[in-house]
C-alpha cells in the first residue's frame, strides 16, 4: 500500500471531534480526543495529518494549543513528524498493531459504559430510520441501498466500517436532520472499529440481511418497522460486543 | 376552477425564485470556463491534455465566493477522477464555516480508506455528467461539508467538448424558503414549490416543511413549471 495517497482529518471528522470538545478545548483534551480517534481507527495508521495551521482551524483551537497537543501525541509514540518536502505529521503503527490496540481499548470500557454507548446509538439511529421512511427521496433510498451493497462486498474491518458508517449516515441524511446526522457522526468517532471486533465471517450474511431489511422498510415507507429493526440490530451488536469483551477478560 | 390570475402569479413567483440563482449560475459558469482554460494551458507539445487537479483555480474561487458571500454557502469545482493523475479525483471547495472566513473543504478521496467520499455517485455530479447545462440538486443535508440543508447549483466543466468536471455553488435551503414564503403567504389556497422529486422547496402550509416529499396523489394542479431546474408551483387542493 506504499502508493496509497495520504488520508486526512476530513472536515466531517473534525466537526465530530469539535462537537465532543466544544470550542477552544485545552491541549490535553485535544490530545485525548485525537488519541481516541487514532486508536479507534477513525484516523488510520500511516495517515498524514493536515498542516498545523489547517488542523488548528478545523478543531477551532489556537495554533499554540494544537502544537502542545501534537507534542503529547508524539511523546506517546502515536504520531511522528518527518522533515522535508514530503514531510508532515504521520500516524504511526500498522493495521495489525491497530487490531491489538482495539482489544485494549475495548477492555478499558466497563460493560455498562459500552452498553450506554450502544443505547445512545440505538436511540439516535432508530429515530433516523423512522424519519427516513417518511422523508427519503428516491436518490436518498438509492444511497442507502448502495451502502448495504458496499457492506455486502466489504472484505476487512476498514471496509466494513466504511460501508456501515455510510449506511447509518445516509439514513440520518435521508431523515433530513442536521442535528441527528452530526450525532451519528459524533458517535461513530467514539465507537470506531470496536463494533467489528467480534464479527466472524460466518456471521456476515446475516448482518447484510439485517441491513437490507432496514433499507427495504425505509424504501416502502414503513417507519415503525424500520425503527424496530434498527433497535434490534444495534441491540444484537451490543450483545456480541459484551460477549467478546467477556471472553477477553476470561482469557487474561 | 383555477383563475388566470392565480396561474400568472405562480409563474411570477417561480420566475423570481429561479431568477434569484441567475447571478450564481453565471458565476459558476465563469469558474467552469476559467478551469477549462487552465486545463488547456497545460497542454503538452503533442496537443495532449495532461491529467491535472487544476490547483490554480483556488484563488479564482475564493474571489468569486467573497463576491457572493451573502447568497452562497460554498463554491468550487471537482474534477472527474479519470482526468486526475492516479485516478483518485480532486476537489477544490471553499465554504463559510460560521465565522465568515472561507475554509477549504477536506475530504478523503482514497477509495481504500474508511471515510472515502465518492462524489461521482452524488446526484449533483451525475446531473452535470449527464450534460444538464444548469441543474439544482436538493434540498439535502450536506454532511460532507457544512452539515447544513442546502441546494447545490451545478454546471459542467468542458475541455474540448469533453466532460472534465463540475463547477458548483451551494445555497442554504432556508434562504430560498424565506424568499419564497413571503410571496406564497399572500394566497388563500395551499401552494407549494416542489423540485423534480416532488420535495418541498417552500410552501404556505405550515405542515409542509422544506424537504418533505409530497405524495403524487395530493400533488394537485401544476400552476407553473421551470423546464431547466424541474421546479414547479402546485396548488394542492385546486382542480
Amino acid at each position: 500500500m506504499a502508493n496509497r495517497p495520504p488520508s486526512l482529518v476530513t472536515t466531517a471528522t473534525a466537526r465530530s471531534l469539535v462537537v465532543q470538545l466544544g470550542r477552544g478545548g485545552r491541549s490535553t483534551e485535544i490530545a485525548a480526543r485525537l488519541e481516541d480517534a487514532i486508536r479507534l481507527g477513525v484516523i488510520r495508521p500511516g495517515a498524514r495529518l493536515p498542516s498545523e495551521a489547517t488542523l488548528a482551524e478545523q478543531l477551532q483551537v489556537s495554533p499554540v494549543t494544537l502544537r502542545e497537543a501534537l507534542a503529547l501525541l508524539r511523546e506517546r509514540d502515536l504520531i511522528e513528524t518527518r522533515r522535508g518536502r514530503s514531510g508532515g505529521s504521520f500516524v504511526r503503527g500498522t493495521d495489525d498493531a491497530h487490531a491489538d490496540g482495539l482489544d485494549a481499548r475495548l477492555l478499558s470500557l466497563a460493560p455498562h459504559e459500552l452498553r450506554d454507548l450502544q443505547d445512545h446509538r440505538a436511540a439516535i439511529s432508530s429515530t433516523t430510520a423512522r424519519l427516513a421512511a417518511a422523508r427519503a427521496t428516491t436518490s436518498a433510498v438509492h444511497e442507502i441501498s448502495a451502502a448495504v451493497h458496499g457492506f455486502a462486498g466489504a472484505r476487512d474491518v476498514a471496509a466494513n466500517r466504511q460501508a456501515d458508517t455510510r449506511f447509518h449516515v445516509e439514513i440520518a441524511a435521508a431523515a433530513q436532520s442536521p442535528r441527528l446526522t452530526a450525532e451519528v457522526l459524533g458517535l461513530w468517532v467514539q465507537v470506531g472499529d470496536l463494533v467489528w471486533l467480534p464479527v466472524a465471517d460466518s456471521q456476515r450474511a446475516s448482518l447484510v440481511a439485517e441491513r437490507a431489511e432496514i433499507a427495504a422498510a425505509i424504501s416502502c415507507g414503513a417507519g415503525s418497522r424500520a425503527h424496530a429493526l434498527m433497535v434490534g440490530m444495534i441491540d444484537s451488536e451490543t450483545i456480541r460486543l459484551l460477549s467478546y469483551r467477556m471472553n477477553l477478560v476470561i482469557q487474561q | 376552477m383555477i383563475s388566470d390570475q392565480l396561474s400568472s402569479n405562480a409563474r411570477i413567483i417561480l420566475r423570481e425564485s429561479v431568477g434569484s440563482f441567475a447571478e450564481l449560475f453565471v458565476t459558476i459558469e465563469e469558474i467552469a470556463v476559467e478551469a477549462g482554460a487552465m486545463v488547456r494551458a497545460g497542454r503538452t507539445d503533442g496537443g495532449m491534455i495532461a491529467p491535472t487537479c487544476v490547483e490554480d483555480i483556488g484563488g479564482f474561487v475564493r474571489d468569486r465566493l467573497a463576491r457572493h458571500a451573502a447568497s452562497a454557502a460554498g463554491m468550487g469545482i471537482v474534477v472527474a477522477p479519470r482526468h486526475v493523475d492516479g485516478g483518485v479525483g480532486c476537489i477544490h471547495w471553499l465554504w463559510h464555516n460560521g465565522d465568515g472566513v472561507p475554509t477549504r473543504l477536506l475530504v478523503n478521496l482514497d477509495p481504500a480508506d474508511t471515510s472515502y467520499f465518492d462524489y461521482t455517485s452524488t446526484p449533483w455530479f451525475r446531473a452535470a455528467e449527464r450534460g444538464e447545462s444548469r441543474a439544482a440538486t436538493g434540498p439535502y443535508i450536506d454532511y460532507i461539508c457544512s452539515n447544513e440543508f442546502v441546494v447545490t447549483l451545478t454546471v459542467p466543466v468542458y475541455v474540448d467538448q469533453r466532460f472534465y468536471g463540475v463547477a458548483a455553488a451551494d445555497v442554504r435551503a432556508d434562504a430560498i424558503e424565506r424568499l419564497l414564503v413571503a410571496r406564497l403567504g399572500g394566497f388563500s389556497v395551499p401552494l407549494v414549490v416542489v423540485n423534480a422529486e416532488f420535495q418541498v422547496i417552500s410552501s404556505n402550509d405550515p405542515a409542509r416543511v422544506a424537504g418533505d416529499r409530497i405524495a403524487r396523489r395530493v400533488l394537485g394542479t401544476t400552476l407553473a413549471q421551470d423546464a431547466e431546474l424541474g421546479w414547479s408551483v402546485r396548488c394542492l387542493r385546486c382542480r
